[in-house]
């Protein structure tokens, strides 16, 4: 079944999986002799899967994000002054330049993986509380009434507002910024997953227990693989804060990292230097929330949307 | 303990004749239109007298009602299970403050089909839930094998009208449920699983999720899912209620052919009078006051109404005027 999921992720995805699914129906049928003929009847009615997005797709993708960077270019090349003010604005050519620069300097690979490890961590951490609280507090009333007050209070805070605190608690930046990453992406992790614990229909938790399935059983089974969806989501947008709040904490402290590399360009009026961070953010966050992204629809092709959708 | 190597798993199609066959005039022997057995059910001739199969215990010595409670897993071949046996005493059932089910007394004889039929509100599924151990009752006892039911157990599973498979798992993931959750052998529970699945039908389609299967091959599955752990009562809530009339016809004939292997006993709830007709061997009926009546069908699941003068003393157009009596009767209750 891996190999229908990597199918339907390129762009051959159509014919790959139906001729896989072809094949599965053929054996069955065979192999029930005494049934062939009620399973025939059934098979019609089962549903065939779709294929990913097509070629013309990506081309409509890559489209557009040449026309972005086309109409960056017309702006600044012409000195464009339309109420904004795109004279000043660096260049596609100036930004490419500068990146191209900056690539053969090991301080850009530097400041790169600091904030991958910074975020990396701070989400995992985010990622594994997160779920285990938001599973705790859907599936307890005692540790909702424990939990729930402290965490509806501290979480209208914006986690680059506890930067101080941060400063103040942790020996080192390193952590501060860590812990700021974390409090950022834990919040929405936390909130998805408690809102689709609570969704889940009560049949399969009865399924699993008519079965002879135990408390661990019923969360193994159920509620877990059941919430993925709504965690996903919440993983989703809680990658996006991170990489917010990474980027912020690293540009108020630390000696390393691209939030950190940004702002001093801007210091030092190194406009295409703040474009070229800019543009890595982009890069990085598009990467991180892709594979997000890619892992829940891996984790969920159970959904009955799951396949044929877009990627 | 040692136990062969499918010894704790239900195997299809090796069990040594249906319980019911002999066990049922002699234990649960209701005449046709005999009321409701009244509160206080004749418990003691069930438990008292009845030895269990595996352990050669009586079924309500601690070492029968622990093993029940183990889902049987010291059990020996599928042909020593005996089916489990119910009793209903004052039971009140319900949601809420509010029981939708009000002093109820019903005795199920262990192995015998029994099917309960009832209009919509009057609390068939409720009462199924109660002997699932979902829904505590509200007042009186739910009594199996002697033991008050406690809550959900493997020794009685549970058969839901749609979509009680767990999406993300696959046909065969499904079905190994039972035996996974109960600790069984990867490998064992994938032989059992297999033989299961091709037994109702789904050879091949062991790698299919349940949205990839139509309605009717999705009530196979619960089917087998329900009977590899090989449960000692199973209960079925409307299961084919969301079919076609065609594929719960092939269903129903599937679900006769399969209950011919198994000792279990079934509870079947249904709001169809031929369903209930077709598959029971005695019918319940449920009306908003409870239960209205008990009836016994003749000559349950023969084919002796479709082929003629083959099944006893009585001949086929007999049998016919019989059910079509009965069947007059169990709507004139409803």
């Amino acid at each position: 079944m891996t190999s229908v999921i990597r199918a339907t992720g390129t762009t051959s995805g159509d014919t790959g999986t139906t001729s896989g699914a072809s094949g599965d129906v053929a054996s069955g049928v065979t192999a029930a002799a005494p049934m062939r003929a009620a399973a025939d009847g059934e098979r019609r009615a089962a549903r065939t899967t779709g294929g990913g997005p097509g070629r013309s797709s990506w081309v409509i993708r890559a489209a557009s994000l040449l026309t972005v960077l086309g109409v960056w270019q017309v702006l600044t090349a012409t000195d464009a002054r339309i109420g904004l003010r795109f004279d000043r604005l660096p260049s596609p050519a100036e930004v490419a330049a500068e990146l191209t620069r900056q690539l053969g300097t090991g301080v850009y690979y530097l400041d790169l993986a600091q904030s991958v490890i910074r975020i990396l961590s701070g989400f995992a951490l985010a990622a594994l509380l997160g779920v285990a609280c938001g599973v705790l507090v859907a599936r307890s009333r005692r540790f909702a009434d424990v939990l729930l007050p402290p965490i509806e209070v501290v979480r209208p805070i914006p986690a680059i507002a506890m930067v101080p605190i941060a400063i103040l608690l942790f020996p080192t930046d390193e952590q501060g910024i860590v812990f700021i990453t974390f409090a950022a992406a834990f919040f929405p992790i936390m909130v998805s997953t408690r809102h689709a614990v609570r969704a889940l229909p009560t049949l399969w938790e009865d399924a699993v227990r008519t079965l002879g399935g135990r408390r661990r059983h019923v969360l193994a089974n159920v509620v877990l693989p059941g919430a993925l969806p709504g965690i996903f989501g919440g993983l989703s947008v809680g990658m996006g804060v991170a990489w917010i709040c990474v980027i912020s904490a690293e540009m108020i402290s630390g000696e390393l990292g691209v939030g950190y590399r940004t702002w001093r360009a801007y210091t030092v009026v190194d406009y295409p230097g703040v474009i070229v961070g800019m543009a890595t953010i982009g890069v990085l966050g598009w990467l991180t929330s892709a594979a997000v992204e890619r892992l829940g629809r891996r984790l969920t092709r159970w959904l009955p949307r799951a396949e044929g959708s877009g990627a | 303990m040692t136990t062969l190597g499918t010894g704790d798993v239900g195997t299809p199609g090796v069990g040594t004749g249906r319980v019911r066959d002999d066990g049922h005039h002699g234990i649960g022997h209701h005449g046709a239109g005999d009321p409701v057995t009244g509160p206080a059910a004749p418990a003691d001739t069930l438990s008292g007298t009845r030895i269990d199969a595996r352990t050669g215990a009586p079924a309500d010595s601690p070492a029968a009602t622990a093993d029940a409670r183990t889902g049987g897993r010291t059990g020996g071949r599928t042909g020593g299970r005996t089916g489990m046996a119910f009793t209903l005493d004052r039971l009140a059932l319900g949601y809420g403050r509010e029981p939708v089910l009000r002093d109820i007394g019903l005795d199920v004889a262990p192995g015998e089909v029994l099917v309960v039929v009832g209009s919509s509100g009057s609390g068939k599924s409720t009462l199924l839930r109660g002997l699932a151990g979902l829904l505590p009752p509200h007042a009186g006892r739910i009594v199996a094998d002697g033991a008050e039911v406690a809550g959900p157990s493997a020794d009685r599973a549970m058969v839901f009208q749609d979509d009680g498979l767990l999406p993300w798992r696959t046909v065969r993931g499904n079905v190994e449920l039972p035996l996974a959750v109960r600790g069984v052998p990867r490998r064992e529970r994938a032989a059992a699983a297999g033989e299961w699945i091709e037994r109702v039908g789904l050879a091949g389609f062991e790698r299919r999720l349940p949205r990839e299967l139509s309605g009717g091959m999705r009530q196979r599955v619960q089917l087998a899912r329900a009977l590899v752990g090989a449960p000692r009562a199973v209960l079925m809530d409307e299961p084919f209620g969301a079919l076609d009339a065609q594929t719960r016809a092939g269903m129903q004939r599937l679900l006769v052919g399969v209950l011919r292997d198994t000792p279990a006993t079934v509870v079947f709830v249904t709001h169809d009078v031929d369903e209930a007709l077709l598959l029971g061997d005695r019918v319940v009926v449920l009306g908003r006051t409870g239960v209205r009546a008990v009836l016994d069908v003749p000559a349950p699941r023969g084919d002796g109404v479709k082929t003629g003068p083959k099944t006893g003393p009585k001949t086929g157009a007999d049998l016919a005027a019989d059910r079509a009596a009965l069947r007059a009767r169990i709507l004139e209750e409803l």
